[in-house]
This record gives C-alpha cells, structure tokens and sequence, in this order.
C-alpha cells in the first residue's frame, strides 16, 4: 500500500508556485510556533497541511498569503505564479476558518465586494458574480443577508467571493471546520469540481484526517510545538467521488494517514 | 393577548389612570391652580397660549436640532480624523476630556459671556453635551473593526479610503448610533440648560424661557404647559431617533433584527 501511495510521488513536473524557505516565525520572544519550515507548492496541487490543533498550521498560511512576516526565511512567489492578472493583481484567494462576510452587505454584494474595490464597475461585475453564486449553488439567495444564511451557504458565499476574482491559488483555512458531516461533504465535492474546472492550486488547512484523505493529493504532516513538516504524503489522483469514501483504498489512506499523524505526535512528546 | 397589543396598550391605562388620579386628588384637596394645576387647566393653557408656545417650541426645537447635526457631522469628521492620524488622538484628546467632563451648566455662563449672540451661544451649549458621545461612541467603532475583516482587506490591498468607506465606517455604523440616541437626548437638555442661563428673551424666546418668565408671574398652567411641550419633544426627538436606528440597522445587525420564532 504505501509504496503504491509513492509510486505518484513524481508525479508532478508542474512549474512551482511558491516556496517556504527555512521560515521561522516567532511571536512576542517566546517559543517559536514553526521552525525551519521548507515547503514547496507546485502547479494544480492539492496540498493539506494536516496536524494538531496550535500546531501552526494557521500561521503557515498567513504567512504564504502575506498576512503575517517570517521571522527568518522567505516566502517566494515566482514571477510565472501570476501572470493573467486582470482584476486581481495577486491572483490569491483566502478563505478564512469563519466566513467573514461584510454583514451588512447581501449575498450579492459581498461577492461584489473583491472586485468593487479593484473598481470593476457593476456592469462588468454582474456576469461573473452570477456564474460563481450558480456555482455554489446560492443564485436565488443572492438578495439575502448573511444573518438569514446557514454556516453553510456563509461558507459557499465565502468560498464564491473567493472565486470571483479568478484566482489561481486558494488558500483555505479550516473552512469546512464548523459544518455538519452531510454539508461539509457535499461542499468537498463542490470544491473538487471547482479545482478540477478552474485548474487550481489549493492549499487546505485542516486537522480532519478523513477530510485531508479525501480532497488532496499531497499531504503535508506537521508536528507539533514547533511545527515543522515531517513528511509529505502523496495520493493518486482517482476520482474522488460519495463512492470513493467507501472504498478501500480510502479507508486504507486514512489508516495510514492517521498513524503516521500518530507517530510523529508520540515522537514529539517522548522529547 | 398579543405582546405587541399589550406594549401599546399598557401605557395608555397607565396615562389615562394618572391623569384620573391627579384631577381627583386635586379636586378633593382644592390645591390652588398656582401650586398645582390640574391636567384639564394645563390642557385648556396649551391650547389658549399656543400663540405664545409654539413659537417658543420652534426656537427651542431649531437650536437642538442645528446642534445635534454639527453634533454629527463634527462628531463623524473628528472621530475618523482622530482614528487616522494617532497625533492628533495625542493631542487632542486630553482636552476633549476636559471639555466633556465638565458640566456645561457650569461653561454656559462663560459661553453666554464669550458669545454675543445668544442663539449662538445656546447652540454651542447643545452642541457641547451632544457632541462627545458621538465622537467617542464613533471612535470605538471605528477601532473595534473585526480583525478577520481586517486582514480580508489586507489581501485585497486596499488603500485607507477604500478601506474607511468600505469596511471601517460601515462597522462602527451600530456604535455611532448608539452614540447618536443618547446625543439627541442630551441636545435637548442642552439647548434648555443654555436658554435657562441665557434667559434669551423677546422675539427668539424657547421653551425654558417661558418656564422662568411664567413662574416669576406665577403662571404656573403655562409653566406645566411648555413642561408637557418640552416632555414631549423629548418623546419625539427619541422615536424619531429610534426609527432612523432601525431603518439603517434592521436588515443586518442583531439590535435591531426581528427574530422570528
């Protein structure tokens, strides 16, 4: 089993999209929350940071989008990351663990809202608001406020803001973190599809073994106090679909997902 | 019965068992009408000197109106000013304390020496009390902005203007109208603090003028008459208040949201 998971390991040839080089992020002088971080994104992956809760998963991200700086090391973003840019000049999304929508703006509006303010006028805009609120699925709640929405569709509303501005990589912080297990299954599908129609990169922060297994194709295992990466782990590429969760080779991938997640938290603790 | 039926009804027993309770207890005591008049004789008063009130009423209502808006606008403008530039917050802001903590009853004096004229001087007095909730309620608002919202307009790099219109402004919306409910009481108050200091007479005479010339000529009905006036007012300037609060509110922040069950 584990030498078929390897057999992808090469899978890609894919132009880089951003590199972690040796960062270490330390906060007011005390422990630092990751060390020595080194971690490489390449074109159309699928890339989950899984570990603990506080293990600095978080950080990593806001630290790739920009959000917060390194202590030490660098983030690099080759140039040939973002090349069509036309509304959005960093061609990034994130999508934060909450929704953060604008409350007092409907569903419309906070879709709207990315490109308002690259001052694409209402004209422009309405089209493709349209087709990223048909694609998940909140077109005829687009009058709505989000305190009328479900944690779900504030999610999808999230996740449309996020599309709309055509990105090339979405970050994603724990967004499935607070649904129920039917919803957050079916928003997985939504997000395969729209990686699969859009060609994009997601990196996806969660600590949900089964949600990594499912989703990605490569897993990034990060260890505890300080977080640092300690292995990657590659899926194949099989289509994943609701039958795909009951199928051995997934069972098989979460066995081996967890344990590993298992060993390196025990390794940390014998220190 | 319905809750919102009850709400309506309540005050208006209440109101109607008040009035009953003081025209009886005066009727049974035969109080003279120049210690305590009775509800029909304050009536029959506001109806008979309304010539002489509702000019009165205007004056007042003008200067606490005139004084809630500089109130607001001034509020609004010194409270984005103070949350832009951190110098002005250190300097300013000592003194801005000092002028609030102040009773205006005590500057009004001063002010009326200061200000010649004294339908200025009793517009910078409502505005003095009206002012300050509005620009410390504004400037928490302001500053209290969701930090996650925050960093989303971190990533769309914004610049400040975008970044006030767009997400500062809108977030301290619920804080300037809490702030604005309480200045639209305190200008009242303070436009009637300034007339009763000045004494402002002749043609541009308000409300708290009449009160004093009407208890030097013990006309106390009219005296409880331009009280019920001011009362009033006072009920008005609040619903009016209230109602803007809801209108802008309703459709997204919890105050003001109807819940449904």
């Amino acid at each position: 089993m584990i030498s078929e998971l390897n057999k992808n390991n090469f899978n890609s040839t894919n132009s880089i999209i951003a590199e972690l080089k040796n960062v270490t992020k330390i906060f007011y002088n005390r422990l630092p929350v990751i060390e020595n971080l080194n971690l490489t994104i390449f074109k159309s992956d699928f890339l989950t940071l899984l570990g603990q809760s506080g293990c600095g998963k978080t950080t990593i991200l806001k630290i790739l989008c920009g959000l917060l700086r390194p202590t030490n090391g660098k983030v690099v973003w080759p140039t040939s990351t973002f090349t069509n840019s036309e509304n959005n000049p960093a061609n990034l999304s994130l999508v934060f663990q909450d929704p953060n929508l604008l409350p007092w703006l409907n569903v419309f509006d906070n879709v709207f809202l990315p490109l308002k303010l690259n001052n694409v006028t209402f004209q422009e805009a309405s089209e493709p608001i349209s087709h990223c609120l048909k694609l998940v699925g909140l077109y005829d709640y687009k009058d709505y406020f989000p305190n009328q929405l479900s944690g779900g569709m504030k999610m999808r509303t999230a996740i449309a803001r996020a599309l709309v501005t055509k990105p090339k990589v979405m970050l994603m912080d724990e967004p499935f973190g607070a649904l129920d297990e039917i919803t957050r299954f079916k928003l997985n599908n939504d997000l395969l599809k729209i990686y699969k129609k859009y060609d994009l990169t997601i990196i996806f922060v969660t600590h949900s073994v089964f949600e990594s297994a499912y989703l990605s194709n490569k897993i990034a295992i990060i260890s505890n106090t300080p977080g640092c990466l300690k292995e990657i782990i590659n899926l194949s590429n099989n289509s994943r679909t609701d039958e795909y969760r009951l199928s051995t080779e997934y069972s098989n991938n979460c066995k081996y997902i967890s344990k590993k997640l298992q060993k390196y938290s025990n390794e940390n603790l014998n220190e | 019965m319905n809750k919102k039926y009850l709400s309506l009804i309540a005050p208006i027993v209440v109101f109607i068992a008040l009035i009953f309770f003081w025209e009886i207890s005066i009727n049974l005591t035969n109080t003279p009408h120049y210690i305590v008049p009775r509800p029909s004789l304050v009536a029959k008063t506001l109806f008979n000197e309304f010539h002489t009130l509702f000019p009165a009423l205007i004056v007042t209502l003008y200067v606490t109106i005139l004084a809630l808006l500089l109130a607001v606008v001034l509020g609004v403008i010194v409270a984005i000013l103070i949350f832009q530039f951190k110098i002005v917050e250190i300097s300013l802001m000592p003194y801005a304390i000092i002028l609030q903590v102040t009773p205006v009853i005590a500057i009004a004096p001063l002010i009326i020496i200061l200000v010649d004229n004294t339908f200025f001087a009793a517009l910078i007095c409502a505005w003095l009390v009206s002012f300050f909730p509005i620009l410390s309620s504004t400037l928490i608002g302001l500053k209290s902005v969701d930090h996650n919202l925050d960093d989303l307009f971190k990533l769309y790099k914004t610049n400040r203007i975008q970044k006030l219109f767009f997400l500062q402004l809108p977030s301290a919306l619920p804080y300037f109208l809490s702030g604005f409910k309480i200045s639209a009481g305190l200008s009242l108050i303070g436009a009637i603090v300034a007339e009763f200091v000045t004494g402002i007479g002749g043609s541009s005479s308000g409300l708290a003028y009449i009160i004093i010339e009407s208890s030097y000529r013990l006309e106390i009905p009219k005296m409880f008459s331009a009280l019920v006036l001011i009362a009033l007012t006072g009920v008005g300037i609040f619903l009016i208040v209230n109602l803007i609060s809801y209108i802008v509110l309703r459709k997204w922040h919890e105050s003001e949201k109807i819940k449904e069950y």
